[in-house]
């Protein structure tokens, strides 16, 4: 069952984030601004961070300090021939460690950003903060929860993708049937959230395009997707996942699918992401702790 | 890095290049035999026929192979620029190219997707007569 992949066991905070969730927030650059998205993050447990890619560009890529801060990325940055691609996996990287430095509190350089059998990546050492990212064109977005699990992903609202073989590959039955119910001025631009939600909703649960976009969906035409779909148009989730979907930067169609399994208090970032110390040390063995039975 | 060489073409291979309308196509093979080299040539055609994919960047760079040659060690996302978007429509697009090969599973090909030789492998797989394979 394709659903249950990522099930945790049920948690008493689970569902507290179904509502109007967090408002997307726009940064430009390594100086933020920064406060909105702790607040985002105080207030939702979650936050979604866009950015035009020129506001992260370095300077200059071949630039002595951006090995440092990519980390172990660098080795496939430093193999990358497609220019435009370096450009923007050097920029999202950039962006993505900086806004979990705010949220965290930490400096970039002293995050590694890390990946999963899979792709999905993570930030070692605060797994609990869960991040997505996405980029395409001259934008990139950064996701990130503290609740559960996150997936973000964007896409150029204008993107053909109609008529390219798209449809027949990506949608379920019901889905097909409801786009030719779409007007047809529209229909493209409803094929692309539906890509979107797709890819946000398979980025969270871990599997990519590895899971099959036919045999899940969401509702083409809905103002807000509320549930998964089975292929039949029959709900396939509960109340915990949430989607939005937003028009950013004019051009964009940028959606989110966001898991609560009731983890991270909502509070500030940096404090609820740290492990207290006592239980730690009891957890260990360590001082404190209760001796063997 | 492994550079295609050019000039083991059957008429099927040279046939599906011309038919989409590309110079490269037709003059790409490989040196790992008479069917790998049909099978590359027919699937530089296919990939020609991407959006945002020019022959420069499927010979590894402008002037390095003459636009001739295709660069097994190519890899679709770093090197080509494909996303998932391009790499469903190069399904698609394989779908078309290779219709002996009937519809395929995009799960199935994701492993086969890392690099152009990757690709060519589980192409020439697919194709090859039984107990050849």
């Amino acid at each position: 069952m394709p659903f249950s992949g990522r099930d945790p066991a049920p948690g008493p905070g689970r569902g507290a984030g179904r509502g109007a969730g967090p408002a997307p927030v726009q940064v430009a650059g390594p100086g933020g601004p920064w406060g909105p998205v702790r607040d985002q993050v105080a207030r939702h447990g979650s936050a979604l961070v866009h950015a035009r890619l020129a506001d992260w560009l370095p300077g200059d890529l071949a630039d002595p300090a951006l090995p440092a801060l990519l980390g172990p990325d660098r080795l496939r940055f430093d193999r990358m021939r497609h220019p435009q691609v370096r450009a923007r996996f050097a920029a999202s990287r950039l962006m993505l460690k900086h806004t979990a430095c705010a949220v965290i509190g930490e400096e970039p350089q002293a995050l590694e950003l890390a990946y999963k059998l899979g792709g999905r990546p993570y930030l070692r050492g605060y797994e609990q903060l869960d991040i997505s990212l996405s980029h395409t064109a001259d934008v990139l977005v950064v996701g990130l929860t503290r609740r559960g699990w996150i997936g973000v992903d964007a896409e150029l609202m204008d993107r053909q993708m109609l008529g390219r073989g798209t449809e027949p590959q990506m949608c379920t039955p019901y889905e097909r049937t409801a786009l030719e119910r779409v007007p047809e001025d529209r229909r493209n631009s409803a094929l692309v959230r539906l890509w979107t939600l797709k890819e946000a909703y398979s980025k969270a649960i871990g599997q990519g395009m590895r899971f099959r976009f036919t045999e899940f969906g969401f509702g083409p035409q809905d103002r807000q997707a509320h549930h998964v779909q089975l292929p039949d148009g029959s709900p396939a989730t509960g109340r915990e996942w949430t989607f939005h979907t937003w028009r950013l930067q004019h051009r964009y169609t940028v959606s989110m699918a966001l898991y609560d399994a009731g983890f991270g208090q909502t509070g500030d970032g940096a404090g609820a992401l740290n492990v207290d110390g006592q239980l730690l040390a009891a957890l260990t063995g360590g001082a404190g702790a209760h001796p063997p039975h | 890095m492994t550079t295609a060489a050019a000039d083991t073409g059957t008429d099927t291979g040279t046939d599906t290049a011309e038919d989409i309308g590309t110079d490269t196509a037709a003059d790409i093979a490989v040196d790992t035999g008479r069917d790998t080299g049909v099978t590359a040539g027919r699937l530089c055609a296919v990939i020609l026929a991407m959006d945002d994919v020019t022959p420069d960047l499927l010979s590894g760079g402008p002037g390095e192979t003459g636009g001739g040659g295709l660069d097994r060690d190519l890899q679709f996302g770093d090197d080509l620029g494909f996303d998932s978007v391009m790499l469903m429509q190069l399904k698609y697009g394989l779908e078309k190219g290779f219709p002996e090969l009937g519809a395929l599973c995009l799960p199935e090909l994701l492993p086969s997707l890392a690099t152009v030789g990757t690709l060519i492998d589980y192409l020439s797989r697919r194709l090859a007569p039984a107990g050849r394979a």
